[in-house]
């Protein structure tokens, strides 16, 4: 039998309204535990519907069975127990949207936890939507710079790009994805940082890093901390996505970061295997990989016609012993567009960021890198990779042609230039001041104070320059030669050590 | 005067020995020097007409390098002009595609916006009528009203569809199947028992009945079989003005 629920009408059903005997279905609480709720009746319940329990609380349909349903409890109180009475409400889960969102700190179901008012929300967003369809998206062919040096040349990030941050615990990755959200500053992105099972340390860590940095301005955080239930935990990344789904369908650029979804997937194992699903290989239910794709396939750019908002994704996931064979691994990188890859032993050898080249791809590659850009990066990341793997014969002590010799020299100096500090974006202007210098040999020989001197002027004149991307190359590389020549000045007048490379290149 | 012919002889022989003298050492060299002159002369006369004709290929090969440089230059400066032609063809209709794209973006924003203005417009009027309609209703509620919903209730439950009433029959069929009514207030006694017996005769059976008060309701009642409730109050009623929205912002 087909029950009413208690839905608001549409127009039609307004002026059709007409008071009369409701007969509604009626569940009743058969048990309660670990977070999830069994009930008994409601046969017409439907997935992801919530449920109202009589003594206040409210929960999510996620498992459908027979004669039950199991439901993530969202809301308790201390009255819930068995034989409470529960009814469909007849709404979905929805979540705040809006501007009034930036430079807060919510749960998965909008409240807020830092300490503010209710947020002051525009509207209000389901958190499962379909992704756009193929012809409402647009080519991704405009660049998001992560203020990484390795990324934003050799593995170039597009808006509306999915990219996926995969590497052992402890690698950089979030200290990467936090990079790139300090990198939108001025850059009109509007940014969702979304922490699942996190130490409450590591949320604050995360809120104080992006304030310090003046990155919280344009940023909503939403967390379900470790402690949090695992319905929370579980639904973090679909409220966030809402969000930023909400500002991408009006015309704006976001960047949602998913840290981590490893633990997102373990979240859904518990839920599904306290509710009963069948459970499939590691135990994970069998669409687990459905959870995941539906979630970045909302990740997209829109064509013009649908507002031409982007949403850029960086789903971070944590292998163990660089094991990205996985089962979560494999899936996630079969669903994003591309991953950087984090290696622990580059990070153990003190190389950082641990970024393995050799792992790592961006599917998109140059369409969304910047003219200039692209053109300088050209073949670096090929000739790079060529010289890892010459470098493996420099161990053996083996005498090498002059022609292999002059390529490995090029490629450590290459590598000494791509080191960079966790937490100090390099802006898009300074990436192409240093490959003009890279390319027109203007850095080779120096030693690596002096290279720091060289690179460290190359970002300060760049950054007051008054040049832009598209300005003539020689134009950028007058500008070059001159800020190279300031540095070799300044090391001169600090004394003799000063390195004489510099003094005769300007 | 006596002609010596002896010191003649000599004298000529003197005369012709100077003459030999001088044609071997000094007319010869003179002649020469005369020749060697004009040798020189003749070989810078042949220099300078070499050097003129040099000068007048090389004039030509000027005139003619000049002429090509004008017709490449022309050429280049053509090519040039139709380059800028094409590039500023192609900026221009790169731009009219970026504008363009951009009218339609924003047009599609300005629609999208109305659309949520007029959404947020409907759902503001809502709930605005549904919080007078709550109030009015809630300061009209009383007993009559809970009676006319009891009576709403009696009328629907005997045209209920078969389907309904089978389920409320199983339900009723059940071993431990009881009743549950929720009301706003205490019904009166005449309303109660017309509902039980309207009870009664929709499920073909008789049922205990347990009694509970939610204020809430503002007005009318609820009653539980089983797995189904049989609402008719005046919350429920409101819930449909209700917007799809779990929390309002």
């Amino acid at each position: 039998m087909r029950a009413e629920h208690l839905d608001p009408p549409s127009t039609a059903d307004s002026a059709d309204y007409s008071p009369r005997l409701r007969v509604v279905e009626r569940g009743k609480v058969s048990s309660v535990g670990d977070g999830v709720v069994w009930i008994e009746g409601l046969p017409s319940a439907r997935m992801d519907g919530i449920v109202r329990i009589s003594d206040g609380s409210e929960a999510l349909v996620f498992h459908l069975a027979a004669d039950r349903i199991g439901a993530i409890l969202l809301t308790t109180t201390p009255a819930l127990m068995p034989g409470c009475e529960a009814r469909q409400s007849g709404d979905i889960l929805t979540m705040p949207t809006g501007d009034g969102l930036l430079g807060r700190v919510i749960d998965p179901l909008g409240a807020p936890l830092d300490g503010g008012a209710a947020p002051d929300c525009s509207g209000r967003r389901p958190i499962e939507g379909n992704s756009p369809p193929i012809v409402a998206r647009d080519f991704v062919d405009r660049p998001l710079y992560t203020g990484s040096k390795i990324v934003d040349t050799l593995i170039p990030i597009g808006r509306g790009q999915r990219q996926l941050l995969i590497g052992d615990n402890g690698t950089g990755k979030s200290a990467l994805a936090l990079d790139a959200v300090i990198s939108q500053r001025d850059q009109n992105v509007r940014c969702l940082y979304v922490m699942i099972g996190q130490k409450r340390s590591s949320v604050v860590q995360t809120i104080d890093t992006l304030r310090t940095h003046g990155a919280l301005s344009y940023t909503t955080m939403v967390v379900a901390e470790a402690t949090a239930s695992t319905g929370l935990r579980y639904l973090a990344p679909f409220s966030g996505c809402a969000i930023a789904e909400d500002w991408m369908d009006a015309g704006h650029d976001a960047l949602i970061v998913y840290d981590d979804l490893t633990t997102h997937a373990r979240a859904y194992r518990e839920l599904s295997l306290l509710l009963r699903r069948p459970p499939g290989r590691e135990a994970y239910p069998a669409d687990i990989f459905y959870l995941h794709a539906r979630l970045l396939e909302r990740s997209t750019r829109l064509s013009a016609a649908n507002g031409g908002g982007s949403m850029t994704a960086l789903p971070i996931a944590e292998t163990e012993q660089g094991e990205i064979a996985a089962y979560i691994p494999t899936n996630l990188i079969s669903i994003t567009d591309g991953q950087i890859h984090f290696d622990s032993k580059q990070f153990a050898r003190g190389v950082l960021p641990a970024i393995d080249i050799t792992r790592s791809v961006s599917r998109i590659g140059g369409k969304a890198q910047h003219e200039a850009i692209k053109r300088e990066a050209g073949r670096m990341k090929l000739d790079y990779l060529q010289f890892l793997e010459l470098e493996v014969f420099t161990r053996f002590g083996a005498k090498l042609e002059a022609s292999m010799e002059a390529r490995i020299r090029r490629g450590r100096l290459l590598r000494d230039i791509l080191a960079q500090d966790r937490l100090d974006p390099h802006s898009a202007l300074d990436q192409l001041a240093w490959l003009i210098a890279c390319n027109e040999n203007l850095l080779d020989g120096l030693d690596d104070g002096a290279l720091d001197a060289a690179l460290h002027s190359l970002r300060n004149g760049a950054a007051g320059s008054g040049l832009t991307l598209d300005s003539p190359r020689t134009e950028w590389l007058t500008a070059v030669r001159g800020w190279l020549s300031s540095a070799a000045d300044t090391l001169a007048a600090a004394g003799p050590d000063a390195p004489a490379e510099l003094a005769d290149r300007s | 005067m006596q002609l010596d012919w002896t010191t003649f002889l000599l004298q000529i022989v003197n005369f012709l020995v100077l003459v030999w003298l001088l044609k071997r050492f000094l007319y010869r060299p003179v002649l020469d020097v005369i020749a060697r002159r004009r040798e020189g002369i003749e070989k810078a006369l042949n220099d300078a007409r070499e050097a003129e004709t040099r000068a007048e290929t090389l004039r030509q090969d000027y005139e003619r390098k000049l002429a090509e440089q004008d017709s490449a230059q022309a050429a280049d400066m053509a090519r040039l002009g139709d380059e800028l032609a094409a590039e500023r063809s192609r900026r221009m209709a790169k731009l009219d595609a970026e504008l363009a794209a951009e009218h339609e973006r924003q047009l599609a924003l300005v629609e999208k916006q109305t659309a949520d203005a007029g959404r947020k417009a409907g759902d503001a009027a809502r709930a605005a009528a549904l919080n007078f309609v709550s109030r009015l209703l809630g300061r009209l509620s009383g007993a009559e009203l809970d009676s006319r919903l009891v009576d709403m209730l009696i009328e629907d439950l005997a045209t209920l569809p078969a389907k309904q009433l089978e389920a409320l029959h199983d339900a009723a069929a059940a071993p431990d199947a009881s009743l549950q009514l929720t009301t706003a207030r205490p019904l009166s006694e005449a309303d109660q028992t017309r509902l039980l017996s309207a009870l009664n005769d929709a499920l073909g059976r008789s049922l205990p009945m347990t009694k509970q008060i939610d204020p809430s309701m503002q007005s009318g009642l609820r009653v539980g079989i089983g797995p189904w409730m049989l609402a008719a109050s005046l919350a429920d009623e409101l819930v449909f003005f209700r917007s799809g929205a779990r929390r309002a912002c």
